[in-house]
């Protein structure tokens, strides 16, 4: 009996050990001191974390580190720089996953995380100007309209909040929920700014039986969609690209209304604890530039903040039928496209602790 | 060992169980604040728990009497068990996924139980059936033969004997219920709040760890309760145990079996893999363009990521739970292992961030945080479901070796670990079966995406649902592998 003991456990421990050895050499291990070869260059390591889905094989994180290395060494031949990918699961996690895991930039907040971000931590200021969404701390990266994807000859699509009411999608529309979902809340905040007071309960009640399921996250709810059990669902204005090109599927469509779509901005900031701070600063200008902000807009499927990237592209296309002024009716900087602009579409604790009542108040 | 040693052992446990407790409290400074609309989350929570524990007891033993009928070979058990536990180690959106596509219309509270019934029943059915043959088998047929009919037996035989395996069970399926995310917010809608959903939108949302630590001591004051409530559980004190004799038992199925279950075990399982295998074609193509084969380097962490913190996950939990019994714990100190709930999954796995902290993100730390997360999580469901009755089972035999004068290290040699190997390799297995879909725990404890269930997740919020589902299908083939290989490590050296 004793024998065949010692082997298995024998064999299990050396699995983990050769597993762990193997990895050790791979990326590092430095609670066993097994550090990876020192290359002959200095290297200086740049922490970012990030949101799951953006560091992915098929995010955009481990393309812009590639081209952030490699820019780097051509400007500095003397001298290396490794970007380490953490990951904080989605973009909720940053704040408390930055607390334990020390980075050098946190990118993932959105407008409603922000002002949370900017009151539990220091920030520093990036010098990167004259861009988009973006303050001195906290650097907007890439953006998207909230609204409704539908598929074409499906059904007809809403054209208002108020079409979305009309017997046609009855159990038809699939819904974020606002306490779990970023773009669930900006629903709620669209309809709460739209028909403020009473107005907004009542849409909601009359809402209820043309909503077919409220998911906890927007991906569990466009599964949904893509599925086929809901035909329209709440998501980006750029989600139709990701068919068009990724599944050669034509039938996807964003639902333009004539008010103002909420829109979803994207941020990166650097900590205050930063321990490579001159690297990370040198990052988020990288991030900015049209060569990576193209890499963000063709992997994350958003839209960039700097124009520049999406010129020829259908992302151009999108961008022009927002900002349609003959459509619209109207012009200039802060109503450029046919969003509302970022100052409405943030909230603080207390209109969103109230916000979120009414939504629980109304049954779905 | 000397007593005192003993003691400090205990104490060291006790600490270790409560540190994830301790670090929301850590976290937030030690300011506790109860969230709006706290009653109504309790009243809520419970409600839908309650619900679901009485449902999924219900349909178990349902599903308990057709895996007694059914189950009449060896083969034909491990046949009708495996099917009837796949929902519960499926991943919990398969399961609502597929049930939403069969029962497009269904919503609400009842939505809710009747999900939380599916993943659970067919697991229920198994602890049932198993106990049923193991304790009561002998007496059931004695009892067919003199002609005692089957309501008889059910009501006046089985169930009676049951009583502390379906408070156990209950225990189990109310605190898993509590902890409840995807399903009641997918089939609850608004209305549906749990402590996890109170616990998520704290720490995600608000970054409130006050209202977190808050709902973590209730959690624990509801342990507390718990342990007292268990005094009653020891009232009958047989317990789940290992089913050794199960097969040779074939006139029990006469006696109790029924195919009226048949649904019971099966349908869950039909869901689920309906929903996972629904799109194969186009979930392939999604993988191709993922770019995911594109880069060998990122699956193949992923691949030694599963593989090892599903084995070290399985090896610490079994580990703990051996440690615990062979300080031989008094009938308190079982109580208190019995009523032990890790706190949300999100506070466990940010507690675990505390190992290896100062140090830099690594595959080592990340893979020991997932698997101490795991240990934290799932020894106490373990031990509720069988470390428990093999402990109580090899009391006499201990007490008699001690009385006898042997020492503590020859108790532990000859007859705690000899016995308790085959449930050592057990709970090992159904752990590292678990630990290969998981992605809550691996989401938040590592610094990486380095399992397989993570990259599930991943795909799936990449607009890639289908590749997801193949992805979660891969990592139920992997675990089931998983499970056999821990099990046949069991049978082999319990030989």
């Amino acid at each position: 009996m004793r024998r065949p003991k010692v082997l298995l456990t024998a064999g299990l421990v050396g699995v983990l050990l050769g597993i762990i050895v193997y990895n050790g050499r791979q990326f590092g291990i430095d609670g066993l001191n097994l550090s990876r070869q020192v290359p002959a260059k200095k290297t200086q390591t740049l922490r970012v974390l990030a949101y799951s889905s953006f560091i992915s094989s098929w995010g955009p994180g481990p393309t812009l580190a590639r081209m952030f290395e490699h820019e780097y060494g051509k400007k500095f031949p003397d001298s290396a720089v490794n970007v380490e990918l953490l990951q904080a699961d989605d973009a909720g996690l940053l704040l408390a996953k930055m607390k334990v895991l020390s980075s050098d930039v946190v990118l993932g907040f959105d407008q409603f995380s922000r002002p949370l971000a900017k009151k539990s931590a220091g920030w520093k200021k990036h010098q990167v100007k004259e861009l988009r969404f973006s303050d001195e701390e906290f650097l907007a990266f890439d953006w998207a309209p909230i609204g409704f994807v539908y598929r074409e000859g499906e059904i007809d699509p809403p054209v208002s909040l108020a079409d979305l009411l009309h017997p046609r999608f009855h159990g038809k529309i699939a819904l974020q929920d606002p306490r779990s979902s970023s773009p669930g809340f900006q629903f709620l905040s669209w309809v709460a700014s739209d028909m403020p007071g009473n107005k907004t309960v009542e849409y909601l009640r009359k809402l209820k039986s043309n909503v077919h399921s409220v998911s906890g996250s927007w991906s569990q709810s466009y599964g949904l969609f893509t599925r086929g059990l809901a035909s329209v669902v709440l998501s980006y204005a750029t989600s139709p690209l990701y068919h068009r090109f990724t599944e050669k599927d034509e039938r996807y469509r964003f639902a333009v209304f004539k008010s103002p779509h909420p829109v979803q901005v994207e941020f990166a900031a650097i900590p205050e604890t930063c321990e490579q701070c001159d690297l990370a600063a040198q990052f988020l200008n990288f991030i900015n530039a049209p060569p990576a902000q193209a890499v963000i807009m063709n992997k994350n499927w958003m839209l960039p903040v700097n124009e520049v990237a999406a010129r020829g592209t259908p992302f151009a296309d999108i961008m022009a039928a927002l900002s349609d002024s003959s459509r619209f009716g109207r012009t200039g900087a802060e109503n450029l496209f046919n969003v509302r602009p970022l100052t409405v579409v943030q909230a603080d604790n207390t209109e969103r602790d109230q916000l979120l009542r009414t939504w629980q108040g109304v049954a779905f | 060992m000397t007593t005192r040693r003993h003691a400090v052992f205990w104490w060291v446990l006790v600490v270790m169980f409560l540190f994830p407790y301790g670090f929301s409290l850590l976290i937030s400074g030690g300011s506790l604040r109860l969230p709006v609309g706290f009653f109504e989350l309790c009243v809520r929570s419970f409600s839908q728990a309650l619900g679901s524990t009485a449902t999924t007891l219900g349909l178990g033993i349902l599903g308990a009497a057709f895996l007694i009928k059914a189950g009449q070979t060896a083969k034909r058990l491990s046949f009708w068990e495996g099917i009837a536990l796949l929902p519960a180690i499926a991943p919990s959106s398969a399961m609502v996924f597929g049930f939403m596509d069969m029962l497009p219309n269904f919503r609400g509270v009842w939505a809710v139980t009747i999900a939380h019934a599916l993943i659970s029943m067919g697991f229920v059915s198994v602890i049932l059936a198993r106990a049923i043959r193991d304790r009561i088998g002998a007496s059931l047929e004695l009892a067919w033969v003199e002609g005692a009919s089957r309501w008889v037996m059910w009501r006046r035989a089985v169930l009676p004997s049951l009583k502390s395996d379906l408070f156990a069970v209950s225990v189990t399926i109310f605190f898993s219920s509590l902890a409840s995310f995807s399903v009641p917010l997918l089939l609850g809608g608004s209305q549906a709040v749990t402590f996890e959903i109170a616990i998520h939108h704290a720490i995600r949302l608000e970054n409130a760890w006050d209202i977190a630590a808050a709902l973590s001591v209730f959690q624990l004051s509801l342990l507390v309760g718990a342990v007292a409530l268990l005094r009653f559980g020891q009232e009958n004190k047989s317990v789940l145990a290992r089913h050794r004799e199960s097969v040779s038992r074939l006139g029990i199925g006469r006696v109790v079996g029924s195919f009226l279950g048949f649904p019971v075990v099966v349908f869950g399982s039909a869901v689920v893999l309906f929903s996972l295998f629904r799109h194969p074609i186009e979930g392939w193509a999604q993988l191709q363009t993922s770019g995911l084969f594109e880069n060998l380097d990122a699956l193949w962490l992923t691949l030694q990521g599963g593989l090892a913190t599903s084995t070290l996950a399985g090896v610490l939990t079994s580990t703990l739970l051996l440690i615990f019994v062979s300080l031989y714990p008094s009938d308190s100190k079982m109580r208190w292992m019995s009523a032990y709930v890790a706190p949300s999954t999100a506070i466990t796995g940010f507690a675990t961030l505390a190992i290896g902290w100062g140090h830099p993100p690594s595959f080592f730390w990340d893979v020991l945080r997932i698997s101490v997360g795991a240990a934290f999580l799932f020894a106490p469901v373990l031990w509720r479901l069988r470390w428990e009755g093999e402990l109580r089972k090899l009391n006499g035999q201990v007490q008699v070796a001690r009385t006898l004068g042997a020492n503590h290290r020859l108790i532990c040699l000859r007859i705690l670990f000899p016995q308790l190997w085959p449930t050592f390799f057990w709970s090992g297995g159904l752990v590292s079966f678990w630990m290969w879909g998981d992605y809550a725990l691996g989401s938040i404890a590592a610094s990486r995406s380095m399992t397989v269930g993570m990259l599930a997740k991943s795909l799936m919020e990449s607009y890639r649902l289908e590749a997801a589902s193949l992805i979660l299908a891969f990592s139920i083939m992997a675990g089931a592998i998983s499970y056999r290989l821990f099990t046949l490590g069991g049978l082999r050296v319990g030989r």
